[in-house]
């Protein structure tokens, strides 16, 4: 009976143990599912931002117009005279 | 009474119908009770063997309870790792809300970047179509003052040209006109030559005025030496009658002689009047010439004054020239190339000026030569002017001489009549008379000649005077035009000069012009060359920055891979935890084993 009664207890017990686990890992599953959400963002975010290839071809454009002005300014005055 | 038939025949049926479902209600409950009585057994049976497992299940409770035991044991060690997990997931959490701060910040870096990189460009793009703009711009005015300047530099070289062909004209004129007073000199001193030899006449001239002056005086004294023998004689006459009438009759004759003469003299006189007029017409002539000069005057002052106006426009023009420069851009070497014409045509200028300055000494040569002659011609009128006073003493003597010859006829009018009131004349007095009047018609007749060499001389000196007024007139002529030549010519070279002091000056602002705009242009290359080394540094900044945050990316990418790898650790940890929870205890994991695959 002690037996029975300290297994029941123990039931009882293992019973909440179970359901607090059970709620814990429910919990700790819907942390784990924000988490890989929140990851996913992430890793979705960064592979957009290193491969946004607006900067480079915004960097290219201006290098590109950069070194087409400063031919414009280069040129002196003297070709200018020949033309 | 149907209808209570109908109503009891009803009722009846509804009795019947009563008892049938009674019947069958008693039939169906007996078999239910039936059924019953053979489930009850059945169920005793199987309470039987419920008991049995009951017992069966007794023990396995048992043997599940020491499982339970170490399934709680587990449990324990599962919320462990649960603790550990939240404690995880919280850190994971804590670097994920890291993280997207971060990946916001690069996110608003990288939008700055791009804008400001787009302002660059946009920049460099702005900067590109102003030089592109400023160039050709430049060009076309460049083009086009080249154009200007090299029609500025043709009209120039025609002008230099014209002037050059002008110059030339001047100098032929100039020689022309110095042979010209070569001729007037030589003529000069032809003149000069007359003039002495008519003082030399005039001298000759006046000698034999004195001489016969002195004639005359003692033609006086013995004219009253005769009439003291005449009256001496007067008792004589009267036996001379007749002689007398031979007298008075040669006497006529002689009368009549002289009257010719003075006919002759009248004549003369007349020829006088005749040249006078020729003179004066000579002289209308001359002022018609005179006025014919002063149109001619006239005509070249309007030349003068269409060459004034020529002279505005031009410097209206060149003014123009002068703002349409004030506004352009100056060249460098083509303008230097210019200056160096300029620097030729200011050497062939000043080689002009130098000949200019030649002429000019020439022409003052020119002038004190002009003066000379200007005072040679005026001692010339002063001779003239004496010889015209001479001229006037020798018409008043010759008055003089035509009223003493009036005079000697009224006294030989006077003689007469006493000749004829005394009538007695003396017969040894016929050869004194006849001498005297021998004498007396001898020097007569040297009167006569030497009036008609006076009238000669007069004559010539005349016409040496209308010459020499000719001369004179022609000089004066030559040297007014030569004045005004000379005038208009300094005026010319005055001109000319300003021309080219003007000339000199706008080149001069030209090349300062010239220098402010190289000045300017070295200025705004500066500017521009430090824009770039500016915008050069801002761009390293940047492309520093942007390195910099490709870094920061690397490692976040670096700590986001680590991160996730450690996630797959533990989720693999974790699986592998379920698993083994599925395998032993499957009703208590029942939960767990439907969450799981969720």
């Amino acid at each position: 009976m002690a037996e029975s009664e300290s297994q029941e207890g123990n039931y009882y017990n293992w019973g909440k143990m179970v359901e607090n686990i059970k709620t814990d890992m429910e919990e700790l599953l819907e942390e784990m599912e924000k988490l890989t959400v929140r990851a996913t963002w992430m890793t979705f975010d960064y592979t957009a931002i290193q491969t946004n290839p607006d900067l480079s071809n915004a960097m290219q454009h201006s290098e590109d117009v950069f070194l087409m002005c400063k031919e414009q300014m280069e040129k002196k005055w003297q070709e200018v005279l020949l033309e | 009474m149907n209808e209570l038939f109908s109503k009891l025949y009803k009722e009846a049926e509804k009795i019947k119908q009563w008892k049938l479902t009674v019947e069958t209600e008693l039939n169906q409950k007996e078999r239910k009770l039936q059924e019953n009585k053979k489930t009850i057994e059945a169920q005793n049976k199987a309470i039987q063997e419920l008991q049995f497992e009951n017992e069966n299940l007794h023990l396995k409770l048992e043997d599940e309870i020491c499982e339970n035991k170490d399934l709680l044991k587990e449990a324990a060690a599962s919320r462990h790792l649960c603790n550990l997990l939240k404690e995880t997931c919280t850190r994971f959490t804590e670097k994920t809300s890291k993280h997207e701060q971060e990946k916001a910040e690069t996110i608003q870096l990288y939008e700055e970047l791009h804008s400001n990189i787009e302002r660059m460009t946009a920049a460099f793009e702005e900067l590109r179509v102003q030089a592109e703009n400023d160039r050709s711009e430049m060009s076309f005015k460049l083009k086009e003052e080249a154009e200007k300047v090299d029609k500025f530099e043709k009209e120039c070289k025609l002008e230099v040209s014209q002037k050059e062909k002008q110059i030339s004209a001047l100098t032929i004129e100039r020689d022309e006109k110095d042979d010209v007073i070569k001729d007037i000199k030589a003529q000069l001193q032809t003149s000069q030559n007359k003039i002495a030899d008519l003082m030399e006449a005039k001298l000759h001239h006046e000698e034999m005025l004195k001489e016969s002056q002195v004639s005359k005086e003692h033609l006086r004294a013995e004219l009253e030496e005769a009439k003291m023998s005449l009256q001496k004689a007067e008792v004589t006459q009267k036996n001379l009658e007749t002689e007398l009438q031979t007298r008075v009759k040669t006497l006529i004759q002689v009368t009549g002689e002289k009257e010719e003469q003075e006919e002759e003299c009248k004549k003369m006189k007349a020829l006088l009047a005749a040249l006078t007029e020729e003179f004066e017409t000579s002289v209308a002539n001359l002022k018609s010439l005179l006025q014919e000069e002063q149109n001619r005057l006239k005509k070249y002052e309007d030349d003068s004054k269409l060459l004034t106006l020529e002279l505005q426009k031009k410097s209206a023009e060149l003014e123009e020239m002068t703002k349409v420069k004030c506004d352009k851009e100056v060249q460098l070497e083509e303008l230097s190339e210019t200056l160096k014409e300029f620097q030729d045509l200011k050497a062939q200028l000043t080689s002009t000026a130098e000949k200019e300055q030649d002429y000019l000494k020439q022409l003052v040569t020119l002038k004190t030569d002009l003066e000379q002659e200007a005072l040679r011609n005026e001692q010339l009128t002063v001779y003239l002017s004496k010889l015209s006073l001479e001229k006037e003493q020798t018409a008043q003597e010759k008055n003089a001489v035509a009223a003493e010859v009036k005079k000697l006829q009224e006294q030989q009018e006077d003689s007469k009549k006493k000749e004829e009131n005394t009538k007695q004349l003396v017969e040894n007095l016929e050869e004194a008379n006849s001498q005297l009047r021998n004498e007396l018609e001898s020097l007569k007749q040297k009167m006569a000649k030497t009036g008609e060499e006076m009238r000669s001389a007069l004559d010539e000196r005349e016409e040496n005077m209308n010459n020499l007024k000719k001369q004179v007139e022609n000089k004066t002529k030559c040297i007014e035009e030569l004045q005004q030549e000379n005038k208009v010519l300094p005026k010319k070279l005055t001109a000319e000069s300003k021309k080219s002091n003007t000339y000199e000056g706008k080149v001069n602002k030209l090349q300062i012009e010239m220098e402010k705009m190289n000045k300017q242009h070295k200025e705004a290359a500066d500017i521009y060359q430090k824009d770039i080394e500016t915008r050069k540094g801002n761009e390293n900044k940047l492309r520093e920055e942007v390195e910099k945050m490709r870094l920061l990316c690397d490692e976040t990418a670096m700590i986001q891979r680590q991160t996730d790898a450690r996630c797959q650790h533990k989720i693999t940890e974790m699986m592998a935890l379920m698993e083994k929870h599925k395998g032993r205890d499957f009703p208590a994991c029942c939960g767990l084993q439907c969450v799981i695959p969720c």
